[in-house]
């Protein structure tokens, strides 16, 4: 089957708002390495990190730097 | 760290894959507000989302080596990650829910679709932990978009009305076109052709705005 039904869904599958049966079948398409379909996935994530920047900041509290640090020293 | 303060994400990344815990840490300053804001808008409580940045800088600890190596975009890993982490714990808070017999007390205005099925791990989450890289784009890529970020923020707000509802809904919120389609009264089908729609209007804006403008419009 060709991948032309899949062409509008690469965007929403990255954010997460595909029904599960619609994602599943854009999922098992992309692992059998469509290279046309790869490319676009490579775009949609672009639209999503400019999506992602149209909210507001939040100023993390400086405790949680210190325990990502001492967290992360625990791991091999 | 004043030499690693003045380098760009990519060069903290290769720095972090050769084990360079302060260099996490001078990406997490650059990096980090803007994860929190996205996780904050999507997850019920701050907490909740402070727990999610943490997951996703201790996942690039251990994922930075193979990401630098094939040179793929930090800032849009950390992006799609950060969502997938915080639409996993949202599935969860849902079966827990659900297996609880209660109301999303925890997402007052949110309700679920009949039928919704409650996996743990999203069909999303699998998909990058089984091709983890595939979907990254490049850092001149993103470099692209963040050049024109002023330009591009425009365009998203010019977005009609309906078409940002649902998007808002999409991206802000983490909620599935289901969701979407419940929560704003509409049929399904009217809403995954208004979600398409929006990104359709995205994408030939944002290939125009960065120069990459395809012939298969």
């Amino acid at each position: 089957m060709g991948c032309q039904h899949l062409e509008d869904l690469h965007e929403l599958f990255l954010l997460g708002a595909l029904s599960d049966a619609t994602a599943a079948e854009l999922r098992d398409h992309l692992e059998r390495h469509c290279a046309f379909c790869l490319e676009r996935i490579r775009e949609a994530a672009q639209t999503v990190y400019l999506l992602s920047l149209t909210t507001k900041t939040a100023r993390p509290n400086p405790k949680l730097k210190l325990l990502l640090l001492r967290r992360l020293r625990k791991k091999p | 760290m004043d030499v690693a303060a003045k380098l760009s994400a990519q060069e903290l990344l290769a720095r972090v894959a050769e084990r360079d815990a302060g260099a996490l840490g001078e990406l997490y300053d650059q990096l980090a507000p803007r994860l929190l804001g996205m996780l904050s808008s999507m997850l019920p409580s701050r907490s909740l989302a402070e727990e999610a940045l943490q997951d996703v800088f201790l996942r690039l600890w251990s994922e930075a080596r193979t990401l630098s190596q094939e040179g793929g975009s930090v800032s849009a890993w950390l992006v799609v990650n950060a969502r997938h982490t915080a639409l996993d714990r949202l599935r969860l808070d849902r079966e827990r829910r659900a297996r609880a017999g209660k109301s999303p007390a925890s997402l007052p205005t949110r309700k679920f679709p009949e039928g919704n099925s409650f996996s743990p791990k999203s069909i999303l989450s699998a998909f990058l932990a089984v091709t983890p890289l595939a979907w990254v784009p490049r850092p001149e890529e993103i470099a692209r978009v963040d050049a024109r970020l002023e330009l591009l923020q425009k365009i998203v707000q010019q977005m009609p009305n309906p078409q940002g509802q649902a998007l808002d809904l999409a991206v802000f919120r983490g909620f599935s076109e289901a969701e979407i389609a419940q929560e704003l009264g509409e049929p399904f089908a009217k809403v995954r052709a208004t979600l398409r729609a929006a990104i359709t209007f995205l994408r030939h804006r944002r290939r125009a705005v960065v120069g990459t403008w395809a012939a298969n419009i």
